[in-house]
């Protein structure tokens, strides 16, 4: 009885653990020409076509966007490229990726 | 020659149903609309390009328009005088040539309906800076 609790109870913490090896990451990307009112609207809306994106916060000032992204799916680079391929090219400020 | 007097006498004073428009007013709402146009690329032609599936590194030569929105937001403003005083202050129909365009009076209800649709979509650009935050 306790023995199958506990293989079970592995199974289980073996199945949430799967979703787990694709992280979280969270990038700080510097957007210098994103100056005007309407940039940031311009750069989150890009950056959410990217798959695997979770969260997107830009902001004018300062000129930056905090991304959130599955990193099984998509990457920095891909993200800077969404960035650039609207316009706005982006380095990356600071992150954990 | 009857509306100069008209005017002079005015002042500034509204003719509000004085007739036609001059044949300018066509050129002041294409004007509006151009250099509102004109105006928008810098900012909100990439978002329009986002929007519909555009892309390309190419779009940074927008934005780099962004110094000098204010010149087209000021030649759209006075663009915007300018039609006011062609479809508002127009002469009188009886000044008009019969059979122009100007001798319609519809064409100036049509003038004056597509002044004030552009003059709305003008004061929705002026403000929209004011309101984009809400969509950071």
């Amino acid at each position: 009885m306790k023995k199958s609790s506990l293989i079970s109870a592995l199974a289980l913490a073996a199945a949430f653990s799967v979703p787990a090896l694709a992280a979280q990451k969270t990038v700080v990307l510097s957007v210098p020409s994103m100056n005007c009112a309407a940039c940031p609207i311009t750069v989150r809306a890009a950056l959410n076509k990217v798959p695997g994106i979770a969260k997107v916060k830009a902001t004018l000032v300062p000129p930056e966007v905090v991304v959130t992204f599955d990193d099984a799916k998509t990457d920095v680079q891909q993200l800077m490229q969404a960035t650039r391929d609207a316009g706005y090219p982006s380095s990356v400020k600071s992150g954990n990726h | 020659m009857k509306s100069d007097v008209v005017q002079a006498a005015s002042g500034i004073e509204l003719k509000a149903d004085s007739g036609p428009p001059q044949p300018g007013a066509r050129v002041g709402l294409v004007g509006i609309v151009a250099a509102g146009i004109a105006g928008s690329l810098c900012c909100l032609g990439p978002l329009v390009l986002v929007s519909v599936g555009i892309s390309g590194a190419w779009i940074s030569n927008l934005t780099l328009l962004e110094p000098y929105k204010w010149i087209f937001i000021l030649a759209t403003l006075g663009f915007m005088v300018y039609a006011w005083n062609k479809i508002y202050r127009a002469p009188l129909a009886a000044d008009c040539e019969p059979g122009t365009l100007c001798a319609l009076p519809q064409t100036n209800r049509r003038y004056r309906a597509l002044f004030w649709i552009a003059s709305v979509l003008v004061a929705l650009m002026l403000i929209a800076p004011y309101f984009a935050p809400l969509f950071y």
